[in-house]
């Protein structure tokens, strides 16, 4: 063990902590050497920025006069899930407009939805709340229409129960029409690739099999300070790995929870699929601990050592029957092109690597500034079962 | 008062590019085809500008036939801009765009006003609702 939580915290307390991003410490360790850059760096920030489904924010509205047990709510016309207790809500990211089009005039716009209504409440505008309900002798109000705003609800909890992807399929359309998914507009015959992840600045990618990152960690989450609450919904350690335990496919998601009062509308919005739907786009940012040599191994990973497969989106994905067409590396993908089955595809990605990087930056400097501490997991996230357990390394 | 026109984009993926489209729609249809731009890309897909001139019936008989050909076809639009505030530079828009007019320099998204044909496939790529059409 080279250094501890505790150690660690009490060097971020003094503003003496030395942190560098995930992208920085790559040139460091090619430059210095692993021995320095283990004596010199505390900590390294990774950061992600993309689109999130499966994230959404529990509201407590606060009662009004007379009181209401709300059995339906709309948020500018966005559906909010009411069935949790009088004046709590969950408003869903990819929740849409009761009366959006959808896809009746193909590709469908999908223009507003529940990300935007969270993006709307972060940014401090005022959102349209129409609720219905039954009356009850203790909540007599059967009909209410209100001006929401951030500041005055009673709590609003931004609980996302699957981010953070470790990894992510490219995806790509074998078919001879144009489609439009959740990746975003494919057009046939391998006409494009679309890919979705920070690659070496990404929080999972630099922690393979959670051995820092675990329940309990703190982190930056569009700009509030956050925390890892559960593994993430569909959370899948057991996916192939390369020799340097790094997926090389979906794997690992994080469940978090902060503060919707406390975040910054620059880092949480609400995006619009062509003719898929809606959702959000949301920034985090993990702080790893240097804790031991292992721990820089992983957060040294860069793009050329992540490999992503790519996935048919026009028949094999929607049959369930994916397979890898290839497998290409995050520094393949962000050169601009890529080749699959002998053709040259052009790349777009859907996670922004530069808003990454200013969130790495940013958590950086709330580390050095003594603003942000670290917060050792208290539970462990399921790992990979055919992987050596951290344990077996007598916490090095 | 004169003719009837429309100027559309068609968008065609590489098995089209031998086909003589114009030559098709000037025969089945009797209208007047005016190709403004057209190229094929590198990955070999293709996209035409044409302007369709002649019986506004005929016009759109002929859009339906291009479409049913499974060729993408757009209006054409005018000039793209990008609102820098919405934008966050991930890049999805370069991929789809026919004429490479979007490219990425240190991550940040450039648009080449010179490379740039206004067909909006950019518009509907992008998530954050970052681009439009106009100034």
């Amino acid at each position: 063990m080279r250094r501890t939580f505790e150690e660690v915290n009490k060097k971020i307390s003094e503003k003496k902590a030395v942190v560098v991003t995930a992208e920085e410490v790559i040139e460091r360790v090619k430059k210095d050497g692993k021995e320095k850059v283990l004596e010199e760096v505390d900590v390294v920030t990774t950061a992600t920025f993309g689109s999130m489904c499966s994230s959404g924010a529990f509201i407590n509205t606060g009662h009004f006069a007379p009181k209401m047990r709300i059995q339906k709510a709309w948020l500018n016309g966005v559906q909010a899930y009411a069935g949790i207790a009088a004046v709590d809500l969950f408003i869903g990211a990819t929740e849409l407009r009761e009366n959006d089009p959808l896809n009746s005039s193909y590709p469908g716009n999908f223009s507003y939805g529940g990300g935007h209504v969270i993006e709307d409440l972060v940014a401090g505008k005022e959102v349209e709340m129409n609720a219905v309900s039954y009356g009850t002798d203790c909540y007599p109000c059967k009909e209410l229409s209100k001006k929401i705003s951030l500041k005055n609800l009673r709590n609003a909890v931004l609980c996302n129960p699957r981010n953070a992807y470790q990894n992510y399929n490219v995806a790509v359309n074998k078919s001879k029409k144009t489609i439009y998914t959740y990746m975003g507009k494919l057009l046939p015959n391998l006409g494009n690739a679309n890919y979705s992840s920070a690659g070496q600045l990404s929080p999972l990618l630099n922690d393979p099999l959670y051995e820092v990152i675990g329940i309990g960690t703190r982190v930056w989450l569009a700009g509030a300070q956050g925390h890892v609450f559960w593994q993430g919904t569909q959370h899948a350690p057991d996916a192939e790995r390369t020799p340097n335990s790094v997926p090389k496919e979906g794997a690992g998601t994080l469940a978090l929870v902060g503060n919707l009062k406390e975040m910054n509308s620059r880092y949480i919005r609400g995006t619009s699929f062509t003719g898929y739907g809606a959702s959000m786009a949301l920034g985090i940012g993990v702080p790893i601990p240097l804790l031991n040599e292992r721990v820089l191994d992983f957060v040294s990973v860069s793009n050329s050592e992540i490999f992503a497969p790519v996935i048919d989106y026009s028949s094999d994905y929607p049959s369930a029957n994916e397979k890898s067409l290839a497998s290409v590396s995050y520094a393949e993908l962000r050169s601009g092109e890529i080749e699959v089955c002998g053709k040259k595809i052009s790349t777009g990605s859907l996670s922004s690597y530069s808003m990454a990087r200013e969130i790495a930056s940013l958590l950086k400097q709330d580390i050095e500034e003594g603003k942000f501490l670290l917060a050792e997991a208290v539970q462990k996230l399921p790992s990979a079962s055919n992987q050596k357990k951290p344990g077996s390394e007598k916490d090095a | 008062m004169p003719n009837p026109s429309k100027k559309i984009i068609l968008y065609f993926p590489s098995e089209f590019v031998e086909r003589p489209l114009t030559n098709e729609i000037i025969q089945k249809f009797g209208l007047i085809v005016n190709i403004f731009s057209a190229s094929i890309s590198s990955d070999e897909r293709g996209f035409l500008g044409i302007e369709l001139s002649g019986n506004a019936d005929k016009i759109s008989e002929a859009v339906d036939f291009i479409k049913s050909q499974g060729i993408e076809v757009k209006p054409l639009g005018s000039r793209i801009s990008r609102d820098e505030k919405k934008c966050v530079n991930c890049g999805v828009c370069i991929s789809i765009c026919p004429v490479n007019a979007i490219y990425q320099k240190d991550f940040e998204i450039f648009f080449d006003s010179e490379k740039c044909i206004a067909c909006g496939s950019c518009i509907e790529s992008c998530p954050f609702k970052a681009i439009f059409s106009g100034e």
